[in-house]
Protein backbone atom coordinates (compact mmCIF):
# COMPACT_ATOMS: atom_id res chain seq x y z
CA UNK A 1 0.00 0.00 0.00
CA UNK A 2 2.84 2.11 0.73
CA UNK A 3 3.86 1.53 -2.34
CA UNK A 4 0.45 3.14 -4.25
CA UNK A 5 0.23 5.84 -2.39
CA UNK A 6 3.81 7.03 -3.35
CA UNK A 7 1.94 6.38 -6.90
CA UNK A 8 -0.41 8.80 -6.20
CA UNK A 9 1.88 11.35 -4.48
CA UNK A 10 3.88 11.42 -7.53
CA UNK A 11 1.77 11.25 -10.30
CA UNK A 12 3.10 14.58 -11.68
CA UNK A 13 6.67 13.20 -11.49
CA UNK A 14 5.65 9.47 -13.13
CA UNK A 15 8.37 7.53 -14.92
CA UNK A 16 7.17 6.58 -18.39
CA UNK A 17 8.53 4.47 -20.88
CA UNK A 18 10.02 6.86 -23.16
CA UNK A 19 11.95 8.27 -20.42
CA UNK A 20 15.80 7.61 -20.91
CA UNK A 21 17.69 6.18 -17.80
CA UNK A 22 21.58 6.08 -17.54
CA UNK A 23 21.05 2.36 -16.49
CA UNK A 24 18.19 1.39 -18.67
CA UNK A 25 18.66 -1.89 -20.48
CA UNK A 26 19.66 -0.66 -23.96
CA UNK A 27 22.66 0.84 -22.64
CA UNK A 28 23.50 -2.99 -21.51
CA UNK A 29 22.93 -3.59 -25.33
CA UNK A 30 25.13 -1.34 -26.16
CA UNK A 31 27.96 -2.75 -24.02
CA UNK A 32 27.96 -6.15 -25.65
CA UNK A 33 28.53 -4.50 -28.63
CA UNK A 34 31.43 -2.74 -28.44
CA UNK A 35 32.45 -6.35 -26.05
CA UNK A 36 32.24 -8.30 -29.34
CA UNK A 37 33.43 -5.89 -31.49
CA UNK A 38 36.35 -5.50 -29.04
CA UNK A 39 36.81 -9.55 -29.67
CA UNK A 40 37.17 -9.46 -32.90
CA UNK A 41 39.59 -6.97 -33.16
CA UNK A 42 41.90 -8.84 -31.52
CA UNK A 43 41.01 -12.13 -33.21
CA UNK A 44 41.66 -10.21 -36.16
CA UNK A 45 45.23 -8.74 -34.83
CA UNK A 46 46.23 -12.24 -33.81
CA UNK A 47 45.22 -13.73 -36.97
CA UNK A 48 47.45 -10.96 -38.89
CA UNK A 49 50.56 -11.93 -36.85
CA UNK A 50 50.61 -15.21 -36.97
CA UNK A 51 50.07 -15.00 -41.29
CA UNK A 52 52.65 -12.22 -40.77
CA UNK A 53 55.02 -14.25 -38.46
CA UNK A 54 54.77 -17.73 -40.52
CA UNK A 55 57.74 -17.84 -43.40
CA UNK A 56 59.38 -14.87 -41.43
CA UNK A 57 60.16 -15.56 -37.90
CA UNK A 58 59.23 -18.95 -37.37
CA UNK A 59 59.04 -21.92 -40.07
CA UNK A 60 55.95 -22.13 -41.94
CA UNK A 61 56.02 -26.75 -41.05
CA UNK A 62 55.61 -25.39 -37.41
CA UNK A 63 52.83 -23.54 -37.32
CA UNK A 64 51.39 -23.09 -40.89
CA UNK A 65 49.51 -19.94 -41.59
CA UNK A 66 45.76 -19.10 -41.15
CA UNK A 67 45.04 -18.66 -45.14
CA UNK A 68 46.35 -22.53 -45.35
CA UNK A 69 44.27 -23.40 -42.44
CA UNK A 70 40.70 -21.67 -43.81
CA UNK A 71 41.34 -23.51 -47.23
CA UNK A 72 42.08 -26.44 -44.93
CA UNK A 73 38.69 -25.93 -43.54
CA UNK A 74 37.12 -25.16 -47.03
CA UNK A 75 38.59 -27.93 -48.67
CA UNK A 76 37.12 -30.00 -45.38
CA UNK A 77 33.61 -28.18 -45.60
CA UNK A 78 33.14 -29.07 -49.85
CA UNK A 79 34.46 -32.75 -49.41
CA UNK A 80 31.53 -33.17 -46.71
CA UNK A 81 34.49 -33.96 -44.13
CA UNK A 82 34.18 -31.23 -41.74
CA UNK A 83 30.61 -31.82 -41.12
CA UNK A 84 30.44 -35.71 -40.72
CA UNK A 85 33.57 -35.45 -38.39
CA UNK A 86 31.99 -32.58 -36.23
CA UNK A 87 28.59 -34.38 -36.10
CA UNK A 88 30.56 -37.16 -34.46
CA UNK A 89 32.60 -35.86 -31.99
CA UNK A 90 30.02 -33.36 -30.87
CA UNK A 91 27.43 -36.62 -31.25
CA UNK A 92 29.47 -38.69 -28.97
CA UNK A 93 30.40 -35.56 -26.50
CA UNK A 94 26.50 -34.32 -26.47
CA UNK A 95 25.50 -38.05 -25.78
CA UNK A 96 28.09 -38.64 -23.01
CA UNK A 97 27.46 -35.92 -21.49
CA UNK A 98 23.49 -35.77 -21.22
CA UNK A 99 24.07 -39.56 -19.99
CA UNK A 100 26.83 -38.20 -17.69
CA UNK A 101 25.28 -35.48 -16.52
CA UNK A 102 21.71 -37.62 -16.03
CA UNK A 103 23.41 -40.26 -13.99
CA UNK A 104 25.96 -37.85 -11.85
CA UNK A 105 22.86 -35.71 -11.04
CA UNK A 106 20.32 -38.52 -9.72
CA UNK A 107 23.29 -40.56 -7.58
CA UNK A 108 24.60 -36.68 -6.28
CA UNK A 109 20.79 -36.22 -5.53
CA UNK A 110 20.93 -40.16 -3.61
CA UNK A 111 23.69 -39.25 -2.13
CA UNK A 112 22.98 -35.91 -0.65
CA UNK A 113 19.50 -36.79 0.32
CA UNK A 114 20.01 -39.66 2.13
CA UNK A 115 23.34 -38.97 4.72
CA UNK A 116 23.57 -42.33 5.38
CA UNK A 117 24.03 -43.73 2.04
CA UNK A 118 27.08 -40.85 1.78
CA UNK A 119 28.91 -41.68 4.70
CA UNK A 120 28.82 -45.58 3.85
CA UNK A 121 30.03 -45.12 0.11
CA UNK A 122 31.88 -42.19 0.34
CA UNK A 123 35.33 -43.52 0.41
CA UNK A 124 34.55 -46.09 -2.55
CA UNK A 125 33.41 -43.18 -4.60
CA UNK A 126 36.26 -40.93 -3.96
CA UNK A 127 38.60 -44.19 -4.61
CA UNK A 128 37.13 -44.57 -8.51
CA UNK A 129 37.41 -40.58 -8.88
CA UNK A 130 41.24 -40.92 -8.32
CA UNK A 131 41.66 -42.60 -10.89
CA UNK A 132 42.77 -40.78 -14.33
CA UNK A 133 39.61 -41.54 -15.95
CA UNK A 134 41.27 -41.64 -19.81
CA UNK A 135 43.12 -44.73 -17.91
CA UNK A 136 39.81 -46.46 -18.65
CA UNK A 137 39.28 -46.42 -22.33
CA UNK A 138 41.76 -49.58 -23.24
CA UNK A 139 39.58 -50.97 -20.70
CA UNK A 140 36.01 -49.71 -22.50
CA UNK A 141 37.91 -50.85 -26.16
CA UNK A 142 37.94 -54.07 -25.14
CA UNK A 143 33.84 -54.01 -23.76
CA UNK A 144 32.71 -51.76 -26.03
CA UNK A 145 34.80 -51.79 -28.96
CA UNK A 146 36.01 -49.06 -30.81
CA UNK A 147 32.53 -47.62 -32.00
CA UNK A 148 30.37 -44.70 -30.78
CA UNK A 149 29.07 -46.43 -27.92
CA UNK A 150 32.81 -46.49 -26.56
CA UNK A 151 33.43 -42.91 -26.79
CA UNK A 152 29.75 -41.80 -25.29
CA UNK A 153 30.85 -43.74 -22.23
CA UNK A 154 33.77 -42.63 -21.72
CA UNK A 155 32.71 -39.27 -21.95
CA UNK A 156 29.64 -40.20 -19.80
CA UNK A 157 32.00 -41.62 -16.91
CA UNK A 158 34.02 -38.50 -17.03
CA UNK A 159 31.51 -36.04 -16.80
CA UNK A 160 29.75 -38.21 -14.05
CA UNK A 161 32.31 -37.42 -11.49
CA UNK A 162 31.75 -33.71 -12.08
CA UNK A 163 28.39 -33.34 -11.68
CA UNK A 164 27.99 -35.85 -8.80
CA UNK A 165 30.35 -34.35 -6.91
CA UNK A 166 29.01 -30.76 -7.49
CA UNK A 167 25.47 -31.85 -7.00
CA UNK A 168 26.06 -34.10 -4.21
CA UNK A 169 27.36 -30.60 -2.43
CA UNK A 170 24.60 -28.97 -3.60
CA UNK A 171 21.78 -31.18 -2.19
CA UNK A 172 23.57 -31.12 0.58
CA UNK A 173 24.40 -27.26 1.48
CA UNK A 174 20.35 -26.96 0.98
CA UNK A 175 19.09 -24.30 3.55
CA UNK A 176 17.63 -26.63 6.32
CA UNK A 177 15.24 -23.46 7.07
CA UNK A 178 13.76 -23.46 4.15
CA UNK A 179 12.70 -27.15 3.32
CA UNK A 180 11.30 -26.91 6.83
CA UNK A 181 9.45 -23.86 6.08
CA UNK A 182 8.30 -25.83 2.94
CA UNK A 183 6.95 -29.19 4.96
CA UNK A 184 5.29 -27.11 7.21
CA UNK A 185 3.09 -26.03 4.65
CA UNK A 186 2.40 -29.38 4.47
CA UNK A 187 4.52 -30.30 1.41
CA UNK A 188 5.86 -33.93 0.34
CA UNK A 189 9.44 -35.02 0.17
CA UNK A 190 9.07 -35.19 -3.89
CA UNK A 191 7.79 -31.47 -4.11
CA UNK A 192 10.36 -30.28 -1.63
CA UNK A 193 13.13 -32.09 -3.84
CA UNK A 194 11.54 -30.29 -6.59
CA UNK A 195 10.28 -26.69 -5.47
CA UNK A 196 13.65 -26.35 -2.81
CA UNK A 197 16.62 -28.47 -2.70
CA UNK A 198 16.72 -28.68 -6.94
CA UNK A 199 16.96 -24.98 -7.40
CA UNK A 200 18.78 -24.70 -4.37
CA UNK A 201 21.41 -27.10 -5.49
CA UNK A 202 21.22 -26.04 -9.46
CA UNK A 203 23.95 -23.08 -8.50
CA UNK A 204 26.14 -25.92 -7.85
CA UNK A 205 25.31 -27.88 -10.60
CA UNK A 206 25.72 -25.66 -13.77
CA UNK A 207 29.45 -25.28 -11.94
CA UNK A 208 29.53 -28.80 -12.80
CA UNK A 209 28.09 -28.85 -16.03
CA UNK A 210 30.41 -26.06 -16.50
CA UNK A 211 33.69 -27.50 -15.94
CA UNK A 212 32.52 -30.54 -17.55
CA UNK A 213 32.27 -29.30 -21.45
CA UNK A 214 35.93 -29.53 -21.96
CA UNK A 215 36.20 -32.62 -20.12
CA UNK A 216 33.28 -34.32 -22.44
CA UNK A 217 35.52 -32.84 -25.10
CA UNK A 218 38.37 -35.08 -23.67
CA UNK A 219 36.43 -37.94 -23.56
CA UNK A 220 35.29 -38.29 -27.22
CA UNK A 221 38.28 -36.86 -29.01
CA UNK A 222 40.90 -39.26 -26.29
CA UNK A 223 38.64 -42.40 -27.73
CA UNK A 224 38.56 -41.41 -31.12
CA UNK A 225 42.76 -40.44 -31.16
CA UNK A 226 43.12 -44.53 -29.69
CA UNK A 227 40.68 -46.54 -32.01
CA UNK A 228 38.94 -44.86 -34.26
CA UNK A 229 38.30 -43.79 -38.34
CA UNK A 230 35.58 -41.16 -37.65
CA UNK A 231 35.70 -38.07 -35.89
CA UNK A 232 37.84 -34.86 -34.80
CA UNK A 233 39.72 -36.57 -33.23
CA UNK A 234 40.56 -38.86 -35.72
CA UNK A 235 40.85 -36.24 -38.64
CA UNK A 236 43.78 -34.48 -35.64
CA UNK A 237 46.03 -37.51 -35.59
CA UNK A 238 45.71 -38.19 -39.87
CA UNK A 239 46.65 -34.88 -40.32
CA UNK A 240 49.59 -34.82 -37.39
CA UNK A 241 50.68 -38.23 -39.09
CA UNK A 242 51.31 -36.87 -42.27
CA UNK A 243 52.87 -33.73 -40.80
CA UNK A 244 50.07 -31.99 -42.15
CA UNK A 245 50.20 -28.67 -39.74
CA UNK A 246 47.31 -26.83 -41.63
CA UNK A 247 45.04 -29.71 -41.00
CA UNK A 248 46.39 -29.71 -37.57
CA UNK A 249 45.45 -26.76 -36.99
CA UNK A 250 41.94 -27.10 -39.03
CA UNK A 251 41.28 -29.97 -36.34
CA UNK A 252 41.91 -28.10 -33.56
CA UNK A 253 40.27 -24.84 -34.61
CA UNK A 254 36.86 -27.40 -35.06
CA UNK A 255 37.49 -28.80 -31.84
CA UNK A 256 37.18 -24.84 -30.70
CA UNK A 257 34.35 -24.19 -32.26
CA UNK A 258 32.40 -27.26 -30.94
CA UNK A 259 33.65 -26.63 -27.41
CA UNK A 260 32.52 -22.49 -28.01
CA UNK A 261 28.83 -23.46 -28.92
CA UNK A 262 28.48 -26.18 -26.17
CA UNK A 263 29.75 -23.77 -23.67
CA UNK A 264 27.49 -20.93 -24.81
CA UNK A 265 24.23 -23.25 -24.80
CA UNK A 266 25.42 -24.18 -21.03
CA UNK A 267 25.89 -20.41 -20.45
CA UNK A 268 22.00 -19.49 -21.63
CA UNK A 269 20.54 -22.09 -19.99
CA UNK A 270 22.11 -21.19 -16.73
CA UNK A 271 21.57 -17.21 -17.19
CA UNK A 272 17.70 -18.25 -17.88
CA UNK A 273 17.33 -20.76 -14.76
CA UNK A 274 19.26 -18.94 -11.93
CA UNK A 275 18.03 -15.56 -13.15
CA UNK A 276 16.81 -14.90 -9.96
CA UNK A 277 20.76 -14.51 -8.97
CA UNK A 278 20.66 -11.42 -11.12
CA UNK A 279 20.30 -9.00 -8.95
CA UNK A 280 20.79 -5.28 -10.19
CA UNK A 281 23.16 -2.91 -7.93
CA UNK B 1 -13.72 -29.87 24.00
CA UNK B 2 -12.93 -25.76 24.06
CA UNK B 3 -11.35 -26.09 27.14
CA UNK B 4 -8.55 -28.44 25.55
CA UNK B 5 -6.08 -26.06 24.94
CA UNK B 6 -4.90 -25.71 20.74
CA UNK B 7 -1.12 -25.52 22.01
CA UNK B 8 0.14 -26.46 25.50
CA UNK B 9 3.72 -26.29 26.83
CA UNK B 10 4.11 -28.39 29.94
CA UNK B 11 7.06 -27.65 31.89
CA UNK B 12 9.12 -27.14 28.64
CA UNK B 13 13.04 -26.77 28.96
CA UNK B 14 15.33 -26.31 26.25
CA UNK B 15 18.77 -26.56 25.65
CA UNK B 16 21.21 -26.01 23.10
CA UNK B 17 24.89 -27.27 22.96
CA UNK B 18 28.00 -24.73 22.11
CA UNK B 19 30.00 -27.47 21.53
CA UNK B 20 29.83 -29.31 25.55
CA UNK B 21 28.79 -25.91 26.84
CA UNK B 22 24.81 -25.87 27.02
CA UNK B 23 22.96 -22.74 26.72
CA UNK B 24 19.25 -22.86 28.14
CA UNK B 25 17.41 -21.15 26.40
CA UNK B 26 13.93 -22.01 28.10
CA UNK B 27 13.51 -22.95 31.30
CA UNK B 28 10.40 -24.41 32.83
CA UNK B 29 8.31 -22.57 30.46
CA UNK B 30 3.99 -23.38 31.24
CA UNK B 31 1.60 -21.81 29.13
CA UNK B 32 -1.48 -22.72 26.35
CA UNK B 33 -3.10 -21.16 24.02
CA UNK B 34 -7.05 -21.69 23.40
CA UNK B 35 -8.99 -22.19 20.51
CA UNK B 36 -9.45 -18.97 18.70
CA UNK B 37 -7.25 -17.05 21.15
CA UNK B 38 -4.85 -14.23 20.04
CA UNK B 39 -1.66 -14.93 22.44
CA UNK B 40 1.00 -13.01 22.60
CA UNK B 41 4.78 -13.51 23.59
CA UNK B 42 7.33 -10.48 24.76
CA UNK B 43 10.11 -10.91 25.90
CA UNK B 44 13.79 -9.38 26.25
CA UNK B 45 16.10 -10.26 22.80
CA UNK B 46 17.85 -13.70 22.65
CA UNK B 47 15.18 -15.04 26.05
CA UNK B 48 13.80 -17.96 23.47
CA UNK B 49 10.70 -16.30 21.50
CA UNK B 50 11.40 -17.63 18.48
CA UNK B 51 12.90 -20.95 20.22
CA UNK B 52 9.15 -21.40 21.81
CA UNK B 53 7.53 -21.00 17.78
CA UNK B 54 10.09 -23.81 16.30
CA UNK B 55 9.41 -26.09 19.30
CA UNK B 56 5.53 -25.57 18.46
CA UNK B 57 6.45 -25.92 14.90
CA UNK B 58 7.69 -29.55 15.67
CA UNK B 59 10.93 -28.07 14.66
CA UNK B 60 13.14 -29.25 16.85
CA UNK B 61 12.24 -31.00 20.10
CA UNK B 62 12.59 -30.46 23.82
CA UNK B 63 14.70 -31.33 26.00
CA UNK B 64 12.69 -31.67 28.93
CA UNK B 65 8.36 -31.81 29.44
CA UNK B 66 6.25 -31.67 26.65
CA UNK B 67 4.50 -29.62 23.34
CA UNK B 68 1.19 -30.49 23.29
CA UNK B 69 -1.09 -29.90 20.07
CA UNK B 70 -4.46 -30.26 20.30
CA UNK B 71 -3.97 -33.29 22.97
CA UNK B 72 -1.23 -34.91 20.87
CA UNK B 73 2.55 -34.31 21.79
CA UNK B 74 4.26 -33.09 18.69
CA UNK B 75 6.77 -35.14 17.78
CA UNK B 76 7.19 -34.70 14.21
CA UNK B 77 6.82 -31.13 11.66
CA UNK B 78 3.24 -29.93 13.05
CA UNK B 79 1.94 -29.32 9.35
CA UNK B 80 -1.12 -27.92 11.33
CA UNK B 81 0.42 -24.08 11.83
CA UNK B 82 1.62 -21.58 9.50
CA UNK B 83 4.79 -20.48 10.42
CA UNK B 84 5.84 -17.02 9.43
CA UNK B 85 9.59 -16.53 10.75
CA UNK B 86 11.67 -14.45 11.90
CA UNK B 87 13.76 -14.51 8.82
CA UNK B 88 11.59 -13.99 5.69
CA UNK B 89 12.23 -17.29 4.37
CA UNK B 90 10.87 -16.82 0.88
CA UNK B 91 11.82 -18.97 -1.68
CA UNK B 92 14.81 -16.62 -3.76
CA UNK B 93 14.46 -18.41 -7.11
CA UNK B 94 10.42 -18.13 -6.55
CA UNK B 95 8.81 -15.30 -7.56
CA UNK B 96 6.74 -13.20 -5.40
CA UNK B 97 3.95 -15.13 -6.93
CA UNK B 98 5.13 -18.71 -6.89
CA UNK B 99 6.00 -18.22 -3.30
CA UNK B 100 2.48 -16.63 -2.06
CA UNK B 101 1.05 -19.21 -3.83
CA UNK B 102 3.21 -22.29 -2.93
CA UNK B 103 0.80 -23.46 0.17
CA UNK B 104 -2.12 -23.43 -2.03
CA UNK B 105 -0.96 -25.58 -5.01
CA UNK B 106 0.55 -28.18 -1.86
CA UNK B 107 -3.31 -28.28 -1.42
CA UNK B 108 -4.50 -29.06 -4.67
CA UNK B 109 -6.59 -25.82 -4.89
CA UNK B 110 -7.48 -24.90 -8.47
CA UNK B 111 -5.97 -22.65 -10.42
CA UNK B 112 -9.12 -20.11 -11.01
CA UNK B 113 -9.34 -19.59 -6.92
CA UNK B 114 -5.39 -19.48 -6.57
CA UNK B 115 -5.46 -16.49 -8.80
CA UNK B 116 -8.26 -15.14 -7.05
CA UNK B 117 -6.35 -15.31 -3.77
CA UNK B 118 -3.46 -14.14 -4.78
CA UNK B 119 -5.13 -10.78 -5.95
CA UNK B 120 -6.77 -10.39 -2.74
CA UNK B 121 -3.21 -10.73 -1.01
CA UNK B 122 -1.75 -8.71 -3.14
CA UNK B 123 -3.86 -6.24 -2.13
CA UNK B 124 -4.05 -6.32 1.32
CA UNK B 125 0.27 -6.73 1.62
CA UNK B 126 0.60 -3.78 -1.11
CA UNK B 127 2.58 -6.21 -3.55
CA UNK B 128 0.04 -5.64 -6.42
CA UNK B 129 2.48 -4.93 -9.63
CA UNK B 130 5.22 -6.88 -7.71
CA UNK B 131 4.61 -10.61 -8.76
CA UNK B 132 7.12 -11.31 -10.75
CA UNK B 133 9.70 -10.02 -8.55
CA UNK B 134 11.82 -12.37 -7.24
CA UNK B 135 12.38 -11.83 -3.05
CA UNK B 136 15.74 -10.52 -3.94
CA UNK B 137 14.16 -7.72 -6.28
CA UNK B 138 12.13 -6.62 -3.23
CA UNK B 139 12.83 -4.23 0.10
CA UNK B 140 13.12 -5.86 3.33
CA UNK B 141 9.44 -4.91 4.15
CA UNK B 142 7.96 -6.04 1.53
CA UNK B 143 9.54 -9.62 1.88
CA UNK B 144 7.85 -9.46 5.48
CA UNK B 145 4.77 -8.81 3.52
CA UNK B 146 5.37 -11.84 1.08
CA UNK B 147 5.98 -14.01 4.12
CA UNK B 148 3.25 -12.80 5.60
CA UNK B 149 1.06 -13.38 2.92
CA UNK B 150 2.19 -16.68 1.98
CA UNK B 151 1.40 -18.01 4.87
CA UNK B 152 -2.07 -16.22 5.49
CA UNK B 153 -3.49 -17.43 2.24
CA UNK B 154 -3.73 -21.01 3.07
CA UNK B 155 -5.64 -20.25 5.99
CA UNK B 156 -3.64 -22.40 7.98
CA UNK B 157 -6.02 -23.61 11.91
CA UNK B 158 -3.55 -22.11 13.94
CA UNK B 159 -0.33 -19.51 12.66
CA UNK B 160 2.84 -18.69 14.13
CA UNK B 161 3.87 -14.97 14.12
CA UNK B 162 7.59 -14.06 14.75
CA UNK B 163 8.11 -10.57 15.14
CA UNK B 164 6.45 -10.10 11.42
CA UNK B 165 6.20 -6.21 11.78
CA UNK B 166 9.34 -5.47 12.82
CA UNK B 167 10.60 -4.36 9.77
CA UNK B 168 7.75 -1.96 8.63
CA UNK B 169 7.33 1.53 9.45
CA UNK B 170 5.53 2.82 12.28
CA UNK B 171 2.28 3.68 9.72
CA UNK B 172 2.30 0.53 7.83
CA UNK B 173 2.39 -1.36 10.65
CA UNK B 174 -0.70 0.09 11.60
CA UNK B 175 -2.44 -0.94 8.56
CA UNK B 176 -1.08 -4.34 8.81
CA UNK B 177 -2.40 -4.43 12.34
CA UNK B 178 -5.65 -3.21 10.88
CA UNK B 179 -5.94 -5.94 8.65
CA UNK B 180 -4.46 -8.49 10.88
CA UNK B 181 -7.49 -7.75 13.18
CA UNK B 182 -9.92 -8.00 10.11
CA UNK B 183 -8.79 -10.98 9.04
CA UNK B 184 -8.72 -12.35 12.54
CA UNK B 185 -12.05 -11.51 13.34
CA UNK B 186 -13.60 -13.32 9.93
CA UNK B 187 -11.97 -16.73 10.53
CA UNK B 188 -10.93 -16.49 14.33
CA UNK B 189 -7.61 -18.61 13.86
CA UNK B 190 -5.70 -18.98 16.45
CA UNK B 191 -2.73 -16.87 16.88
CA UNK B 192 0.86 -16.89 18.52
CA UNK B 193 2.43 -13.59 17.80
CA UNK B 194 5.53 -12.86 18.98
CA UNK B 195 6.58 -9.20 19.32
CA UNK B 196 9.30 -7.24 21.41
CA UNK B 197 6.95 -4.09 20.66
CA UNK B 198 4.40 -3.50 23.83
CA UNK B 199 2.12 -1.53 21.86
CA UNK B 200 1.85 -3.74 19.05
CA UNK B 201 1.15 -6.92 21.75
CA UNK B 202 -1.53 -4.97 23.34
CA UNK B 203 -3.27 -3.69 20.06
CA UNK B 204 -3.51 -7.21 18.67
CA UNK B 205 -3.71 -9.56 21.47
CA UNK B 206 -6.52 -11.18 24.13
CA UNK B 207 -3.63 -12.36 26.35
CA UNK B 208 -0.44 -11.44 27.03
CA UNK B 209 2.54 -13.33 28.16
CA UNK B 210 5.93 -11.96 29.11
CA UNK B 211 8.97 -14.18 29.71
CA UNK B 212 11.27 -13.38 31.67
CA UNK B 213 15.51 -12.87 30.19
CA UNK B 214 17.26 -16.26 29.38
CA UNK B 215 16.65 -19.13 30.51
CA UNK B 216 12.73 -18.26 29.43
CA UNK B 217 9.79 -18.63 31.36
CA UNK B 218 7.11 -17.45 31.72
CA UNK B 219 6.95 -14.35 34.07
CA UNK B 220 3.93 -12.67 33.72
CA UNK B 221 0.45 -13.08 32.10
CA UNK B 222 -1.89 -10.62 31.11
CA UNK B 223 -5.63 -10.55 30.10
CA UNK B 224 -6.18 -7.42 27.45
CA UNK B 225 -10.10 -6.55 28.14
CA UNK B 226 -9.95 -4.37 25.45
CA UNK B 227 -13.11 -4.10 23.61
CA UNK B 228 -12.90 -5.09 19.87
CA UNK B 229 -13.18 -4.70 17.33
CA UNK B 230 -10.09 -2.18 17.96
CA UNK B 231 -9.06 0.72 15.79
CA UNK B 232 -5.10 0.83 15.65
CA UNK B 233 -4.77 4.23 14.93
CA UNK B 234 -7.03 5.39 18.57
CA UNK B 235 -6.38 2.46 20.82
CA UNK B 236 -3.41 3.97 22.02
CA UNK B 237 -5.28 7.07 23.39
CA UNK B 238 -7.56 4.97 25.54
CA UNK B 239 -6.95 5.27 29.60
CA UNK B 240 -7.33 1.84 29.64
CA UNK B 241 -4.44 1.20 26.98
CA UNK B 242 -1.87 3.21 29.44
CA UNK B 243 -2.29 1.31 32.10
CA UNK B 244 -2.23 -2.34 31.07
CA UNK B 245 1.06 -0.46 29.54
CA UNK B 246 2.23 0.58 32.44
CA UNK B 247 1.48 -3.14 34.04
CA UNK B 248 3.24 -4.93 31.63
CA UNK B 249 6.29 -2.26 31.51
CA UNK B 250 6.83 -2.48 35.02
CA UNK B 251 7.21 -6.42 34.59
CA UNK B 252 9.37 -6.21 31.35
CA UNK B 253 11.79 -3.45 32.01
CA UNK B 254 14.56 -5.09 34.82
CA UNK B 255 14.95 -7.51 32.22
CA UNK B 256 15.56 -5.63 29.49
CA UNK B 257 18.79 -4.69 29.84
CA UNK B 258 19.53 -8.27 30.85
CA UNK B 259 18.67 -9.39 27.18
CA UNK B 260 21.13 -9.93 24.77
CA UNK B 261 21.98 -7.19 22.49
CA UNK B 262 19.16 -4.96 22.92
N1 LIG C 1 20.26 -23.27 16.71
C1 LIG C 1 20.77 -22.79 17.84
N2 LIG C 1 21.96 -23.26 18.31
C2 LIG C 1 22.47 -22.79 19.46
N3 LIG C 1 21.91 -21.86 20.21
C3 LIG C 1 20.73 -21.34 19.82
C4 LIG C 1 20.12 -21.78 18.61
N4 LIG C 1 18.96 -21.10 18.45
C5 LIG C 1 18.88 -20.29 19.52
N5 LIG C 1 19.94 -20.42 20.34
C6 LIG C 1 20.15 -19.72 21.61
O1 LIG C 1 18.95 -19.76 22.34
C7 LIG C 1 18.66 -18.52 22.91
C8 LIG C 1 17.28 -18.06 22.51
O2 LIG C 1 17.26 -17.81 21.12
P1 LIG C 1 15.96 -17.30 20.38
O3 LIG C 1 16.28 -17.17 18.93
O4 LIG C 1 14.80 -18.14 20.73
O5 LIG C 1 15.77 -15.84 21.01
P2 LIG C 1 14.60 -14.77 20.77
O6 LIG C 1 13.88 -14.61 22.03
O7 LIG C 1 13.83 -15.14 19.58
O8 LIG C 1 15.45 -13.45 20.50
P3 LIG C 1 15.13 -12.22 19.50
O9 LIG C 1 14.09 -11.40 20.14
O10 LIG C 1 16.44 -11.50 19.44
O11 LIG C 1 14.71 -12.81 18.20
C9 LIG C 1 19.77 -17.57 22.49
O12 LIG C 1 20.66 -17.44 23.56
C10 LIG C 1 20.46 -18.27 21.35
O13 LIG C 1 21.84 -18.01 21.39
MG1 LIG D 1 13.68 -14.43 17.70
Amino acid sequence: MSDQAAGEIGAKRRVRAEDEFRDAPQSALDFMIIRIAIRLLLTAAILLLWQYASGRWIEEYWISRPTDVAAKIVEWWYSGDLLTHMGITAGEAISGFLIGTLAGGVVGFIFGWFKRVAEILDPIIIAIYSLPKVALAPLFIIWFGIGFEMKVILTAVIVFFLVFFNTYSGVRDTSRELIDIVRLMGAKTPQVLWWVVLPSALTAIFVGLRVSVPYALIGAVVGEMMASNRGVGFLLMQSAGQFDTAGTFAALLTLIAISAAFNESIRYLEAYLLRWKEVQR
Amino acid sequence: MSDTPVLAFEDVTKVFYKGSQPVVALEGLDMAVREGEFVSVVGPSGCGKSTLLNLAAGLSPAAKGRVVYRGKPVEKINTAVGYITQHDNLLPWATVRKNITMGLKIRKVPAAERAARLESYLELTGLKGFENHFPAELSGGMRKRCSLARTLIYSPEMVLMDEPFSALDAHVKMIMHKELLRIWDEQRTTILFITHDLVEAITLADRIVVLSARPGCVKQEMQVDLPRPRDPFTLQTSPDFSVIFETLWDGLKDDIYKGENV
